[in-house]
């Protein structure tokens, strides 16, 4: 069963819930495991606030689209922004998820997640857009 | 997100319910910071009804557990769902936080 899915958000993180339950309406569609629904809803919240919390220094509008996909027993999702290029893979920084509280810097956990949670994330530039596309297979 | 609190002695039990994420993180920051601003030095969280966490709302726990270290407070966490515990595995949370697994141990870690 092929199916795709597309939703269309602007720079503002009351988006995230929304984007929330538009991965949750894909899950119950494609029939996916709760678990899986559970790390694509987490990695796309993670990656969509860094988006907007990061990506328009000058606070104009922006465009996000994220696309869901299932097929081929994989489920694949793709966020495309218009905000500043940036590739998350390559420029953020990597948390030390061993130091203590003391030590323990706040943030960077959000790309740490999508990396650890997914099986293979890619960016790629084109046409002055951020393209990040995300995949796991799913384990029936 | 509903927060809700229960003060059981010297402890603050604070129920966090529903979803914590970019959008609502700043309210749970100025509620569990508030509390400790207030005076409050024995913190318990019932995380049963937290639905789903994202690094926005780890950010103010941790936040919470730096501002008591130097005034000795102390928080204990309990009841984790399962894909609330797996996001605080991956950051190492459950090994720099307390976490157990109900009501009484939270507060018997507290000491």
């Amino acid at each position: 069963m092929d199916i795709e899915r597309k939703i269309v958000l602007e720079n503002q993180l009351d988006a995230i819930p929304r984007l929330a339950e538009a991965v949750e309406a894909f899950g119950n569609a494609a029939a996916l495991p709760a678990k899986l629904v559970f790390q694509f809803t987490l990695a796309l919240d993670e990656i969509v606030t860094n988006v907007i919390t990061h990506g328009y220094p000058d606070a104009g509008q922006g465009h996000i689209e994220v696309t869901l996909q299932r097929q081929d027993g994989q489920v694949r999702a793709e966020v495309v922004d218009d905000a500043r290029l940036f590739d998350p893979l390559r420029d953020a920084p990597t948390p030390d998820i061993t130091a203590g509280v003391a030590e323990r810097r706040i943030g960077g956990l959000g790309l740490h997640f999508v990396k650890t949670m997914m099986d293979s994330v890619e960016y790629h530039c084109r046409d002055g857009r951020n393209h990040l596309k995300l995949s796991k297979r799913i384990d029936e | 997100m509903q927060i809700t609190s229960d003060k059981q002695d010297q402890d603050l039990v604070l129920r966090i319910e529903g979803r914590v994420d970019s959008s609502n993180a700043g309210e749970f920051e100025q509620a569990l910071l508030g509390s400790i601003n207030a005076g409050e030095r024995r913190l318990v969280l019932d995380l049963g009804a937290l639905d789903y966490v994202s690094s926005a709302g780890l950010r103010v726990f941790l936040m919470a557990a730096k501002r008591l270290g130097p005034v000795q407070g102390r928080m204990a966490l309990f009841g984790l769902q399962p894909n609330v515990r797996e996001v605080f595995e991956i950051s190492g949370f459950t090994t720099i936080l307390t976490v157990r697994d109900d009501l009484a141990g939270a507060r018997a870690a507290l000491g």
